[in-house]
């Protein structure tokens, strides 16, 4: 049965203050409570400000005052009080060691936000080291853990939680960017990565980005090489070197920086308050060009600046007259070769044809070339045969040689050429047209 | 007798075309000034080239989209490796074309090729060249969809204001980045004969002949 309470008005004037009397009432109230039904028990509770005036501290489950506990704007709270109390949370952020309280640091302050459900922002960290430090103003805080908490429930961080801490979403000492910092997984960028770090150490003699994130390397490197193949004759030049170190060093910001501004634009909610940062970066970065251009133009390093760059280096022509100038083995074509020029070779056939028709011979005539022949045919065929010999005791003698190497693992590095990349193009054709030619020519036969 | 010398019984080679076709080539690695990627990219350049010069056809068709009659593209993958060459041709076959064509391809893959157009007059020379310079500009209708921009671009421009086609009264003329070039010939050839050639057009028999008695000596590959 339900027992209903009545509103009775306190009495200011019978204040209770000894501590039997105390305990008196605190147990004929108990017995009361104890009697009452689990929904009227709350109502009692509620009533008596559990809840508005009076919390238990989850961490040491402790009823206390409101008062006892920080502000808490989360979104979700309608408790508006953190979830642990003010005690707790300093015995968090300066934790007892041997009987002796220890002074804040990172680590602990950190911790007790995470408690607290508030946000470690560095910028405000820093505020606070100097405002800890700060004599002058008059207004001694114990510590930064002390200008730490009041700076963070200032109005400028309210709605913000610990997911929103630079630690947790990235920021100067982001973990998050910890984590990120390596190389990007997809194996095509990655084998990519290792070429250009590897012709940029054959091309420079160092690395010059080896300091730099893991993660940005890839990018920088690649730069890098796109610079030094711009022009080849300019890489004596150790200023330009520099400079376009510089000027790659210089994109890579730029880039983070408009990494930066896109996320800060994203944020619609806080646009306004974001808008003081995106305009000093977007003058920071309008900085950085401005060197980067004069950088260029300096060390004539752009197409416009370029004084090394060749009219048309860049057109098909160009391209041929590079690969003629730098003489490629893969461009060369042995054209005077009669065996592998089909041009040349047709006009040999039409000289013989020719010379032949041209030749009135008689009997005697015929015997005497026919003798001479035979004289020529065998001096030719023994030189042959000997010239046969010696080259199959050359190739012998290399592939001795190639084993002799991978025995003693002399042969690391060295790439072999598939011989149809090194044979004439013009030979393989004729070859073709000779395997054609004998298809053709078998079912006539039959 | 040498031969029982030289040849040991126990060795016993295959000259077998299958064994060479698996035989590993060494070839002595160069250290270019450049990235390993931009000299991927000449190689590769390289081979198409390579692939081009035995193929001009496929290199009109593929570059410069036009696709010739049978007859047109037997002509100049004949003419395109011999040293002298006689086409009759009947009005409206594409001989100018076919040329012009020709010299495009000869110029885009081949560096510092000199060719030489000669008629029966100066201006017939420049007819043929203004052809030239129309496949250039792809103005010809009938080409619809040419690509003949392509061959544009590699045609050095000296001047701001010109395309490269110079119109010269002693001979129309263009140059190319690899320093091949064209240029036409006035009537009167035999006092170009200090030239050497490497390529020359003749319009007419009269000039074939012509050229015969006056016994060009060169190396150099011709089309009458």
């Amino acid at each position: 049965m339900a027992t209903t309470i009545k509103k009775t008005k306190p009495k200011e004037d019978a204040k209770v203050t000894s501590l039997k009397e105390i305990q008196k009432i605190s147990d004929s109230i108990n017995e009361l409570f104890i009697g009452l039904e689990n929904k009227d028990k709350l109502k009692v509770l509620e009533r008596l400000g559990c809840g508005s005036e009076y919390y238990t501290c989850q961490c040491c489950n402790k009823i206390k005052k409101k008062s006892d506990f920080y502000v808490s704007t989360e979104s979700n709270n309608a408790s508006g009080i953190t979830k642990i109390c003010k005690a707790c949370a300093n015995d968090i952020a300066m934790p007892i060691v041997d009987g002796t309280k220890q002074q804040p640091n990172k680590q602990s302050v950190d911790d007790a936000l995470y408690a607290l459900n508030k946000p470690f922002l560095d910028s405000v960290w820093e505020a606070s080291m100097l405002e800890a430090a700060n004599q002058v103003t008059g207004k001694n805080k114990n510590n930064v853990w002390t200008s730490y908490i009041k700076n963070i429930q200032m109005v400028n961080y309210y709605n913000l939680t610990y997911r929103d801490s630079d630690n947790y979403n990235g920021g100067v000492y982001s973990l998050a960017d910890m984590e990120e910092d390596a190389l990007p997984k997809d194996q095509e960028i990655l084998e990519q990565f290792e070429k250009n770090k590897a012709d940029t150490l054959r091309l420079l003699g160092y690395l010059p980005f080896e300091n730099e994130k893991l993660s940005d390397q890839p990018f920088l490197y690649a730069q890098l090489i796109g610079f030094l193949d711009s022009s080849e004759e300019g890489n004596d030049d150790m200023m330009r070197i520099s400079s376009i170190i510089s000027i790659v060093r210089g994109f890579l910001q730029v880039t983070q920086f408009d990494d930066m501004i896109a996320s800060l634009t994203r944020d619609v909610v806080n646009a306004e308050k974001n808008l003081a940062s995106i305009r000093s970066l977007q003058s920071m970065k309008k900085d950085i060009t401005i060197g980067i251009t004069k950088l260029a133009e300096q060390s004539c390093i752009s197409l416009k600046n370029s004084r090394n760059s060749i009219k048309g280096e860049n057109t098909w022509t160009g391209k041929i007259k590079k690969i003629k100038d730098l003489n490629l083995r893969d461009w060369q074509v042995n054209g005077f070769d009669i065996a592998t020029c089909r041009g040349m070779q047709q006009v040999q056939e039409a000289s013989d044809a020719s010379i032949m028709k041209q030749l009135q011979l008689d009997e005697s005539e015929w015997s005497d070339m026919v003798a001479e022949m035979r004289q020529v045919n065998s001096s030719l065929r023994q030189e042959r045969d000997n010239y046969k010999e010696i080259n199959r005791i050359l190739l012998q003698e290399n592939l001795d040689l190639k084993d002799y190497l991978e025995e003693n693992n002399l042969d690391s590095g060295i790439e072999y050429k598939n011989l149809k990349d090194v044979y004439s193009i013009f030979a393989v054709h004729e070859k073709l047209d000779e395997v054609e030619d004998g298809d053709d020519d078998e079912p006539t036969d039959t | 007798m040498m031969m029982s010398r030289l040849i040991p019984n126990n060795m016993e080679l295959p000259y077998d075309k299958d064994f060479y076709q698996d035989y590993g080539i060494f070839v002595k690695p160069i250290d270019y000034p450049m990235s390993s990627n931009k000299l991927d990219a000449l190689i590769e350049i390289a081979k198409m080239q390579k692939f081009f010069q035995c193929n001009p056809v496929k290199w009109i068709d593929i570059m410069y989209n036009i696709e010739l009659l049978d007859s047109q593209a037997l002509a100049i993958q004949r003419t395109w490796f011999v040293p002298n060459c006689l086409i009759l041709a009947t009005r409206g076959w594409g001989k100018s074309t076919v040329i012009d064509l020709e010299l495009m391809a000869k110029d885009s893959l081949f560096c510092n090729y000199w060719s030489y157009i000669a008629s029966g007059t100066g201006s017939q020379a420049e007819q043929t060249f203004g052809v030239l310079e129309k496949l250039a500009n792809d103005n010809i209708d009938t080409f619809s969809g040419s690509t003949g921009k392509i061959f544009k671009d590699e045609v050095v421009i000296n001047n701001a204001s010109g395309d490269g086609f110079s119109h010269n009264p002693n001979g129309f003329n263009f140059k190319t980045y690899n320093g091949s070039s064209v240029l036409t010939l006035n009537s009167n050839i035999d006092s170009r004969r200090g030239k050497e050639r490497m390529f020359d057009f003749c319009r007419t028999r009269k000039y074939f002949t012509t050229l015969r008695r006056k016994e060009y000596d060169t190396t150099s590959t011709r089309i009458y």
